[in-house]
């Protein structure tokens, strides 16, 4: 890929990834959204819907829990998409660069946050003279940390991953592109694996049956079945007394 | 005593915040929590930046801006969302605050405007997270129903219900705090209402996860073992017990694997292996 069109494709990439921490939050870090509209910017909506897609899946249980920064979805779903529409090569080629792609930019993110510390000193100096707009201002330099530090990570994986993504593509044995496809239909298993670790007690176990059941056995549709998993919270959360015995029980003591 | 009564009375009359004040306030905390997070005080000057015009119109010497300043300099990190509840208590404060007479009660709350701050990050952070982490889980899971087939559905949904759990969560917690002040959490705890809402997503979330195992991980193994005579058809044998277990199996698997803290990047390197075997043997 030539220079120009790789800086043009990485400053769109790392737009969406630097939304969600240095512009307004408007859940545009989510795979499926940003996978849609990079797709859409790029003139092939259905690749980016379907990689947005799948990679929500993958990152379903990525979550950050307090100060701890999780893999970076969205980088990973932007680069995919874009290397995937930019070279031609199949979705299930792409895919496989999503995971060190995500760890580059979970890298950046960790670099911004060391960066943006001294910008609190700064903030304390400005403080002890109450130089209220000028405090405000610290916020265009923190945005643009992010800016920087989304950008250069997704710049380095899109120059140089689309040159590795072509020629595994043009030399690719039958037995790798088998593998690939194996691993990118294994992978979102993944994520459905942390949520469950995520969310597993044994008393939610049954729910996690009955929705298996339904869509394994009798093929309903994630629609239905998630209307009926709301039916059976809804019934829990009105009849349960659970939780409210427990409460009371800590007020009396 | 009775010249402070007076004094209070004429500043009273003062200094109030308006609705588009807490707005403002209310608003800019939700686009912009994140912009200047560092691993040093995590968001404590976005916390500022929020307040800040609150701040700006409540007091006008310079002593009181530089101790409101520094009031909210301190160390603060929470989930986005659920800031609102220290924020909107937090202004109704100031407001107090800035209409009382110096002295001993007013230090007082000055301080106590950190203790509520200090003392909820933590279990709002707590509940936050989890009740993030559920909802996001579900409503992406469904989202990725409608994208994996193509449709532009998926973005729309999700867009449409992240955005409203969101604002909805963020501008829900700074008003009901800035009304009701600390009644509110003591409310909240005491009827476990919490707990059993947490305890009703938790449900949902896993009915979906149920679901989704078996219809979004393509696990298929298609080909055929010969063992002499027998011809033995893996896929075929495992769909008659129950159609679906290869992807159970796997996510119980993954799941275990994740409860014993190994990390996610050793999983996914695990499951490139284990496919780079398959790949091989079938």
């Amino acid at each position: 890929m030539q220079l120009g069109s790789a800086i043009l494709l990485s400053a769109l990439c790392a737009f969406f990834g630097w939304t969600n921490y240095g512009f307004v939050n408007l859940g545009t870090t989510r795979p499926i959204i940003c996978g849609t509209l990079v797709g859409i910017i790029l003139g092939d909506a259905y690749t980016g819907i379907v990689i947005g897609g799948t990679l929500q899946l993958v990152y379903l249980g990525v979550q950050g829990i307090g100060a701890a920064i999780p893999v970076n979805s969205t980088t990973a779903t932007t680069v995919t998409t874009a290397l995937t529409i930019a070279t031609g090569v199949p979705m299930e080629t792409a895919i496989a660069l999503a995971v060190p792609v995500s760890v580059m930019g979970q890298l950046g993110r960790m670099a911004a946050w060391t960066i943006n510390a001294p910008i609190m000193h700064i903030a304390d100096k400005l403080a002890e003279e109450a130089e209220y707009k000028k405090m405000k201002m610290l916020q265009l330099l923190g945005s643009l940390v992010f800016y920087v530090t989304e950008f250069i990570p997704v710049f380095l994986c899109i120059y140089f991953g689309s040159q590795f993504v072509t020629s595994l593509n043009e030399n690719m044995p039958p037995l790798v592109s088998d593998w690939l496809s194996k691993a990118t239909g294994m992978l979102p298993a993944l994520g459905f694996g942390m949520l469950l670790a995520l969310m597993y007690k044994p008393k939610f176990l049954p729910f996690f049956i009955i929705g298996f059941v339904m869509s394994a056995v009798f093929k309903g549709s994630l629609l239905a079945i998630a209307l009926l998993g709301a039916a059976m919270a809804l019934a829990i959360f009105f009849y349960g007394p659970s939780s409210q015995g427990k409460t009371r029980r800590k007020a009396g003591a | 005593m009775a010249e402070e009564k007076v004094m209070e009375q004429e500043v009273k009359a003062v200094k109030t915040l308006d609705r588009k004040d807490l707005l403002k306030t209310c608003f800019h905390w939700a686009c912009f929590p994140m912009v200047t997070i560092n691993y040093e005080r995590f968001q404590s000057l976005q916390y500022f930046c929020a307040m800040e015009n609150v701040l700006d119109k409540l007091y006008d010497t310079k002593e009181d801006r530089v101790a409101a300043a520094k009031r909210h300099m301190e160390f603060y990190n929470t989930t986005p969302e659920w800031a609102g509840f220290t924020l909107g208590m937090n202004c109704a404060q100031e407001e107090q605050i800035a209409n009382m007479p110096y002295g001993e009660e007013r230090t007082a709350l000055e301080t106590s405007v950190n203790t509520v701050k200090a003392s909820l990050m933590g279990p709002l952070a707590g509940i936050g997270d989890s009740v993030r982490a559920t909802v996001d889980a579900i409503i992406g899971a469904l989202a990725a129903g409608f994208a994996l087939e193509g449709s532009i559905l998926g973005a729309i949904i999700l867009f449409v219900l992240a955005m409203s759990w969101y604002f909805g969560v963020s501008y829900f917690g700074f008003f009901y705090t800035y009304k009701n002040g600390m009644k509110v959490i003591r409310d909240m705890n005491k009827s476990g209402i919490l707990d059993r809402l947490m305890e009703a997503a938790t449900v949902l979330g896993m009915t979906s996860t149920g679901a989704l195992v078996p219809s979004w991980c393509s696990f298929n193994l298609t080909s055929a073992i010969q063992i002499g005579e027998l011809t033995l058809n893996i896929q075929q044998e495992l769909d008659n017990i129950i159609p679906g277990l290869a992807p159970l199996a796997l996510t119980v698997l993954l799941a275990v694997l994740y409860k014993k803290n190994v990390s996610s990047i050793k999983l996914v390197v695990l499951m490139f292996v284990v496919s780079f075997v398959l790949a091989v043997l079938l």
